[in-house]
């Protein structure tokens, strides 16, 4: 059996953010994750948003992280090659309520240590985003406030741990666990079993289960956030929030680093890890969002998706070790987790006081893009390898070269192939491109075309050849 | 072949369905240089329509899609001012320069004049409001219809069309063909939105049952799909309460609209009617020397009305890049009672010009085309309904004044 000095239960951008911060240190690193890729549940699904923390109770493990992780972020997504967009944010108050309570979260912020907070007038709020809609008061103007894409984030980190000596397991569902000779064994639903002196429980909405398995009584609810997503248009330029309630943070309306847009989340509490989309979301969605912007382009709505965060019942993160010694809980990850992300793995790493590995190379590089690439290095792409030139996604601007090379470094569905190159996440949402995408899936993978599956392990796209 | 650097043409055209075929066609008979740019195969969409029923106008007869797409391709072989490239195009300018991206090398077009016959697309599953899980086994029929004839394979045993497009219920009839079973065709209007003659041969006469004023709330089941929830809705599309059942299938093929594609135009109208670039009556539109036709215009019924509207756009693009397309006054046709969309917007004036008219509601009576003063200066009389889409010829001295098209009840 394999034995590692760490094992990371969970390969969201939290457990993949803490590998590869334990790849700077002299130490064996493994990640085990149950579906075959990371990025599979709650850092594929939220609002993408680098959070500035005026939001957080100062004093929290929440506020503390959000800060300093923001602060982090811009250089961290520069040297794992991950898009950033300093884009401030506005938190929009409607009523008198909301402009006094503008007022105590830009003191809780300014006690949080967050640059820069200002209150504007609903006249300099049109001017940074015209399409505020008419109920909009006054605004909580956030200049440290972000955009990124976490799913290249989590898919860069990946990456980069397992290029400094990370081994990463697919299809490892932990179900138990138990120790020998002081170390842990951790069984897989699969059947494999994997020994670490040390695990770490980052496994997201799992994380109670896997905590309990490891012997700490740690129970987390799950709060499911429905969105839905706009074609490309300039329709706001920055995250907008609503002054927060006490029913959360309310629905944003925020661009992505892509051009689109997407308004939500909703809050429902839910039972299980995945939530569907409930029907009457969409009329709930479109109501809350009227209240900070006017003029949603309906017609311009190309998806919907919900995303499941594990909350603890303390409200804050759960950070730090187990009683044993031998287990660390960094679980009810909320938001703003994302942001939190790389001071959390930061503040992990360091505090198992390791000795630093030389060789630790900070730095990766993503795939090689056609989309937002110059005619210049759009010819010399397709000069370089002729499978630059065979575009196969029309909406996204994603040729067959980016796809072979997405599946090299660990897609193995059409949803991780849509993840990492935007393929299928366009206006036609795969209408034109999912086939070929099965194609060429089927093809670099060596399986039948049949068994190419879409997100998780069995839901195959087609039916078997012939009916 | 490999290419770099700049091609220059008269013609640019981009698409190699029925509309782009036809148009590079008609453009190289005038006896410019054409570029024909198409990203996958000549032919298009025609090349995954297996069935037949092309071609009755344009050649007299029944033909199937890939039979009706080598007889278009057939006129363009051999042509010396044609070529053809495989390749996408990602932008356009409004000076006519359009970046090409191929196997072959990336590089620059530009033309006198280019036509956009770059097709439709279909509305997607995220686009509809209807909850429930993201499993695999929902699909375009379109796409569905890719996979069962072009590829030879299978989306699934037992299906759920939503949608009575001609898509949808030519899949309909082709899944059950292929042995699988389609459980139901619903349609959330109170009437088919495909062909008439489509409702009777793909579904009558295979007794697939076809749902009116019904639709899907919700899918279930993951990682595939086991069901949906379909229930009936009220006048206002809005699901009745108390309605719903389950339906237990293994793939949802969704024929729910298509949508111009309209990328790459650059910076030119888009009526809002048709999704499409707003046009003349020779087909160009707000952008000098950018003409437009086929579902890239508006969505239409037959491929052959298709291969018609991309010739005169061929060679209305072919005169302009040579200068011989003389300017004209145009008047406006606008929409009026019962109408949703009239193409083109604008008729060159003293020119003959067809209009194609379509209509908001099902109705027997009259279509008129009236000028400022009341007066009828073109009608055409009978049942019409808005899956069928009506053409209407205007003489040259019809189209003097502005007129405004209505269908009026009898």
């Amino acid at each position: 059996m394999d034995c590692y000095d760490f094992c990371i239960v969970g390969g969201g951008v939290i457990g993949c953010a803490v590998a590869r911060e334990l790849t700077r240190y002299k130490a064996s690193v493994a990640l085990v994750e149950s579906a075959c890729d990371v990025c599979a549940g709650a850092s594929g699904a939220n609002s993408a948003v680098v959070h500035s923390g005026y939001d957080p109770v100062p004093g929290t493990l929440m506020s503390k992280y959000n800060v300093l992780g923001s602060s982090m972020f811009r250089s961290y997504c520069a040297a794992l090659d991950v898009p950033y967009k300093l884009t401030g944010s506005l938190t929009v108050a409607t009523c008198a309520e909301e402009v006094t309570a503008l007022s105590r979260l830009l003191s809780r912020g300014v006690g949080n240590g967050v640059a820069g907070l200002e209150i504007i007038s609903r006249r300099e709020a049109l001017e940074l985003e015209p399409n505020l809609s008419d109920k909009v008061l006054a605004a909580l103007y956030a200049p440290t406030a972000a955009i990124t894409d976490p799913m290249e984030l989590t898919f860069a980190l990946r990456e980069n741990a397992e290029a400094n000596g990370a081994c990463f397991r697919f299809g490892f569902t932990v179900c138990a666990a138990r120790r020998e000779d002081g170390r842990v064994i951790l069984r897989s639903e699969e059947g494999g079993e994997l020994a670490a002196k040390t695990v770490i429980n980052c496994a997201g909405s799992g994380g109670g289960d896997v905590a309990r398995m490891l012997g700490s009584l740690v129970y987390l609810t799950h709060r499911g956030g429905e969105y839905l997503v706009f074609d490309k248009l300039p329709f706001v330029r920055r995250p907008i929030f609503q002054t927060p309630g006490p029913m959360g943070k309310g629905v944003l309306v925020a661009p992505t680093v892509y051009g689109k847009f997407m308004v939500g989340p909703t809050a429902v509490d839910c039972v299980s890890s995945s939530m569907p989309f409930r029907s009457e979301a969409f009329g709930e969605l479109l109501s809350a969002a009227a209240k900070s912007v006017r003029g949603l382009p309906a017609g311009k709505r190309i998806a919907k998706f919900t995303g499941v965060r594990a909350l603890s019942q303390t409200g804050d993160f759960i950070i730090g070790p187990s009683r044993r010694g031998d287990v660390y809980n960094v679980i009810g990850i909320g938001s703003p987790g994302l942001t939190a992300a790389p001071a959390i793995a930061s503040a992990v790493a360091r505090s198992f006081a390791l000795e630093r590995r030389p060789g630790f190379s900070p730095s990766r590089r993503g795939i090689k893009r056609m989309a937002g690439a110059s005619h210049a290095e759009r010819a010399a792409l397709v000069a370089s390898d002729g499978r630059y030139g065979n575009i196969v996604c029309r909406c996204e601007t994603v040729s067959e070269a980016e796809i072979v090379e997405a599946v090299r470094r660990g897609a193995r569905t059409v949803d991780g192939v849509k993840k990492r190159l935007g393929v299928g996440m366009g206006r036609c949402q795969g209408g034109f491109c999912e086939s070929r995408v099965v194609g060429i899936l089927a093809r670099e993978l060596g399986i039948p075309v049949s068994r190419v599956e879409k997100t998780a392990r069995g839901g195959f796209v087609l039916a078997k050849e012939g009916v | 072949m490999s290419f770099s650097g700049i091609i220059r043409t008269d013609v640019l055209v981009i698409g190699g369905g029925a509309a782009g075929l036809a148009a590079a066609a008609a453009a190289a008979d005038v006896g410019v240089r054409v570029v024909l740019v198409e990203s996958e195969r000549l032919g298009g969409i025609l090349c995954r329509c297996i069935h037949d029923g092309f071609g009755l106008t344009a050649y007299g007869e029944s033909l199937t899609g890939p039979e009706y797409a080598s007889r278009e391709i057939v006129k363009l072989e051999g042509r010396r001012n044609v070529d053809i490239i495989i390749g996408t195009v990602t932008s356009l300018s409004s000076a006519l320069s359009a970046e090409v991206v191929s196997e072959g090398g990336c590089f620059e077009v530009r033309a006198r004049a280019v036509v956009l016959a770059t097709g439709s697309r279909e509305r997607a599953f995220g686009s509809l409001d209807i909850g429930g899980t993201r499993p695999a086994g929902i699909f375009t029929a379109g796409a569905a219809q890719r996979i069962v004839n072009e590829d030879g394979m299978s989306v699934g045993r037992r299906i759920v069309i939503l949608g009575s497009g001609d898509i949808g219920l030519i899949m309909a009839r082709r899944f059950t063909l292929e042995g699988a079973k389609v459980e139901a065709v619903l349609e959330i209007a109170p009437r088919p939105g495909g062909l008439a003659r489509n409702v009777a041969q793909c579904l009558g006469d295979f007794r697939i049952p076809l749902e009116l004023s019904t639709t899907v709330a919700e899918v279930y089941g993951y990682p595939r799909i086991e069901g949906v929830v379909a229930a009936k809705v009220d006048e206002d599309r809005r699901i009745i309460p108390g309605t719903e059942r389950r339906i237990a299938c293994d793939a949802l093929v969704l024929s729910v609209g298509l949508i111009p594609i309209v990328n790459l135009l650059p910076g030119a109208a888009v009526d809002p009617a048709t999704g499409g670039a707003e046009v003349d009556s020779r087909f160009m539109t707000t952008a000098a020397g950018v003409f437009s036709c086929g579902n890239a215009l508006h969505i239409n019924d037959l491929a052959d009305n298709v291969s018609a509207e991309g010739a005169a756009a061929g060679r209305s693009a072919a005169l302009f890049a040579i200068g011989r397309l003389e300017e004209a006054d145009t008047v406006t046709v606008t929409a009026g009672e019962n109408v949703a969309s009239v193409v083109p917007r604008r008729i060159a004036v003293g020119e003959e010009a067809t209009v194609w008219v379509r209509l908001k509601k099902s109705l027997v009576g009259t279509l008129a085309f009236r000028d400022a003063d009341g007066y009828n200066v073109k009608d055409k009389k009978g049942a019409m309904a808005p899956n069928e889409m009506i053409a209407v010829t205007l003489a040259p001295s019809q189209t003097t004044r502005p007129l405004t098209v209505s269908a009026e009840e009898t």
